[in-house]
């Protein structure tokens, strides 16, 4: 009966684990890109990603993602990609949107959510700092300003490294 | 003498509320026993039924996010619609709210 009680408790706290998990390998994945090419992230390796799920209709996401493109500009020359996966239905919002507030990143659609799916997102935005050998080394759910503050750290930490 | 008999009767009377005791505590026991049972079976239950229960996940909220499905999203106009209704009808605290049009609120 105990091993039973053990083996439901283990059940209840396991089932929903999740796939991307700090100190594992980023799932691959290929994505249309908003200009149309296709763009997979194994052609980002050997460069530190920094991959940030997001939408036009999240609040946080469109205050977050301007601040995203500034620090692509600040760390681009030492190896940084940030890129920008939208989980939007309408590509023409994305479209707009970016054209709006000038945002230039490497914005992917995921219209089908597999990507999104495949990283257990939890939060909306939320960012995933890949590092060189394309190991997930901080996860980072929400945004406010503090966060980003730790991300840019993050970042800067794993530039270092070769 | 007096003092002995009613020695062995407190005894008697002892042993009697301690086989009283250990049944009270035997019953607990295997109360505790089922309840874990029940509490493990529950667990499974529900393991099960769960995963037909469907969340929407956070990036799969684009409808959920329209100004639509804001509840109070028509705030100000439905005021506005209440203050016109209630001067054309006469019927000012009718449809709820503090007040009954004494203008003392």
């Amino acid at each position: 009966m105990l091993v039973q009680f053990t083996l439901a408790i283990a059940l209840t706290l396991f089932s929903h684990s999740s796939s991307a998990q700090i100190g594992k390998k980023a799932a691959e994945f290929s994505l249309p890109a908003v200009n149309g090419e296709t763009v997979t992230l194994q052609s980002f390796r050997g460069k530190v990603v920094l991959l940030n799920f997001w939408a036009t209709w999240c609040g946080p996401c469109r205050e977050e993602l301007p601040e995203l493109a500034r620090v692509q500009e600040k760390f681009r020359q030492r190896g940084l990609a940030v890129v920008a996966v939208t989980v939007d239905n309408e590509l023409e919002n994305v479209r707009s949107f970016l054209k709006k507030y000038d945002i230039k990143l490497q914005a992917l659609c995921d219209k089908k959510k597999k990507v999104a799916n495949a990283y257990a997102v939890e939060k909306m935005p939320s960012s995933y700092l890949i590092d060189r050998t394309g190991v997930i080394r901080f996860i980072h759910r929400g945004y406010s300003p503090e966060e980003l503050k730790r991300i840019e750290n993050e970042i800067d930490e794993l530039l270092d490294k070769p | 003498m007096s003092e002995d008999r009613e020695m062995r009767h407190l005894t008697r009377f002892d042993l009697r509320y301690s086989i009283r005791d250990f049944h009270i505590l035997k019953g607990c026991f295997m109360k505790r026993n089922s309840c874990l049972s029940l509490a493990s079976l529950l667990l499974l239950a529900l393991q099960f039924f769960a995963n037909g229960c469907a969340t929407v996940k956070p990036y799969e909220r684009e409808l959920l996010a329209q100004r639509i499905m804001d509840f109070d999203k028509a705030k100000a106009e439905e005021a506005k619609e209440r203050h016109w209704l209630e001067t054309l009808e006469g019927s000012s605290g009718g449809i709820g709210g503090s007040g009954g049009g004494c203008a003392c609120n």
